[in-house]
């Protein structure tokens, strides 16, 4: 490397830089829509939601009960987060609850993990846009009591990696269901929203946190 | 595939047999062969989440490489990945390419990591830390954005040293992904603008302005900007003082739905303590500056990460390294997210590894 005008090459750096300074610090300029007051509010824990589907939901700040949908207030973060989901609930039978998750604010475009009771079975299905993998029955979970179960959402890979552990062993072989293994999911997802559908169901708790398994 | 793995696993037999720092030219032609472990362990201290609590071989890697003819050289990069607890092999790179055939130009066609930004130009084992910066994991993945196509860079006839790189790749998937992807609209495209300068007591300055877009099969366009600085003094073939810094923006524009920009960015200074140890600290920034809630507020958010390092390199050839990695996300209404991770690292490169660029 000739160095043939060290004042004149400084220049060009300080430029390069600078170029790079205004590019990048482009303000965010977030439009901000009003919120509509006559939509229904609420808070599960310390998670604050709007009703999307009243339906016949009873809603108080520990459960949701009944038939409806809710839509968390609070992004999950970028569109290409990787998250975990805690899950506490139980189902009548025949009853469902959808997790939607990265999705936009009407919870479409999203990834969508239904879980079904048919009697002590609990299956879970995976959709995106309507394209939907073969569902599987989640092995050793009792639908007939209440469950807790983990969901591992990776939208940052392609197709989105889904991952549902019940019990603390966050390993993919412990997964009753892992989308890489068990099917390939048939999408990602597109927005920055999560939220519930429930039809006769009740959810005792739904906390958004760090993902459970990472891979490098 | 299968005879190529059973050469590469009988070059693996000599390699070992042969010690860390034999060359193979197996008939005179130039070929080269090379083997790179990356062992990487990650204990969590607060056993909240991600570290996976063991040690494992993150990566192994085999390298050919050589001139194919008297314009044209070849490289094939191999390595298996933990998938799932599972090594997969993988094609990394598989291209030729020449500095000969076109004056002042260099071109490559085939698989390759996509030659923008500073950490995404190298494979991981030879990064100055162990784990990829928040934004280069989501704008990049965890090692590098790869890709088919072609790449052509041009030293500009100037008084001062400046190169030009631009490339066009199928772009039928991007990051990290597990299928073959999607004709996209817009095939992954990309440039790069280089220049380098000398600096007082044996430093020299690399800085680049970079670019990269594409468009999805399902429309959805993404597109970043971005700007590195690699600065290093050496002496006496010691390197006493790194300093390492990208700064990128993500700008998503989905058909459906709305807009997302994100901004990231690592700085990593690092000094040696003694002629093989070397300190640094990984300070990393990321945040999503269109973050709102569902009724459209804006919302705060902000992830910084902080990970000092100690490096051993007792030579080019063995790099061991300890980390203790500590990151926490903040967003307004949600509880802070802490990580507490240490780590460990063994790189070791056996045989002939190609002389990368500064």
């Amino acid at each position: 490397m000739k160095l043939v005008d060290k004042s004149r090459v400084h220049s060009l750096i300080a430029a390069v830089w600078s170029i790079a300074a205004l590019t990048l610090s482009a303000c965010s300029g977030a439009d901000t829509k009003s919120s509509d007051a006559a939509t229904p509010e609420g808070q599960l824990g310390s998670a604050g939601y709007v009703v999307l589907d009243t339906g016949d939901l009873q809603r108080t700040t520990t459960q949701l009960k009944g038939t409806g949908s809710i839509a968390f207030k609070d992004p999950i973060g970028e569109i290409g987060a990787s998250k975990s989901y805690l899950l506490n609930a139980s189902l009548d039978d025949g009853g469902s609850i959808k997790l939607s998750v990265n999705a936009d604010e009407t919870l479409k475009h999203g990834a969508e993990i239904t879980l079904t009771r048919t009697g002590s079975l609990l299956s879970a299905k995976l959709s995106f846009d309507g394209a939907s993998a073969a569902a599987k029955t989640l092995a050793g979970i009792s639908a007939a009591s209440a469950f807790s179960l983990t969901i591992d959402v990776h939208n940052d890979e392609n197709p989105t990696h889904i991952l549902i552990w019940s019990g603390s062993d966050f390993t993919p072989t412990k997964a009753l269901l892992e989308s890489e293994r068990d099917g390939v999911t048939p999408g990602q997802g597109r927005g920055s929203y999560w939220g519930l559908v429930l039809n006769k169901a009740t959810v005792t708790g739904a906390v958004l946190g760090l993902p459970k398994f990472t891979e490098e | 595939m299968k005879y190529l793995f059973l050469y590469l696993r009988s070059l693996m037999f000599v390699a070992l047999l042969g010690g860390a720092s034999t060359t193979f030219a197996d008939d005179g032609s130039g070929l080269k062969t090379s083997v790179a472990l990356d062992l990487v362990g990650s204990f969590n201290r607060t056993k909240l989440n991600t570290a996976n609590d063991r040690f494992d071989v993150r990566e192994a890697e085999f390298l050919l490489y050589g001139p194919i003819d008297h314009l044209f050289d070849g490289m094939l990069n191999v390595a298996a990945h933990n998938e799932g607890g599972v090594s997969l092999f993988e094609v990394h790179e598989a291209y030729i390419g020449s500095s000969k055939l076109i004056p002042r130009s260099r071109f490559r066609l085939g698989q390759f990591f996509l030659g923008i930004g500073r950490l995404n130009r190298f494979h991981r084992h030879d990064w100055p830390f162990i784990s990829a910066p928040k934004e280069h994991l989501e704008f990049f993945g965890a090692e590098a954005a790869t890709d088919t196509g072609g790449e052509y860079s041009y030293l500009m006839p100037l008084p001062f040293f400046l190169e030009l790189t631009a490339g066009v790749t199928n772009g039928w998937t991007y990051g990290h992904v597990h299928n073959v992807g999607q004709r996209p609209r817009v095939p992954t495209h990309y440039g790069r603008a280089t220049t380098y300068v000398d600096l007082p007591a044996n430093g020299g300055a690399q800085t680049s302005l970079n670019f990269l877009s594409r468009t999805s099969a399902q429309g959805d366009a993404m597109t970043l900007v971005g700007a590195d600085l690699t600065a290093k003094w050496r002496e006496a073939g010691v390197l006493n003082f790194l300093l390492q810094t990208e700064a990128w923006q993500r700008t998503i524009k989905p058909l459906i739905g709305s807009s997302e920009r994100s901004f990231g960015m690592y700085v990593f200074p690092q000094f040696a303590v003694a002629d093989q140890t070397q300190f640094g600290l990984l300070m990393d920034y990321f945040t999503v500056l269109t973050l709102k809630n569902i009724v459209g507020a804006p919302i705060a958010n902000v992830e910084n990460r902080l990970v000092p390092t100690l490096t051993y390199k007792t030579s080019e050839f063995v790099t061991l390294r300890l980390a203790y990695d500590w990151s926490v996300a903040k967003q307004a209404n949600i509880a802070d997210r802490n990580n507490q991770v240490f780590q460990m690292q063994a790189t070791v490169n056996l045989g002939a590894h190609p002389s990368h660029d500064f």
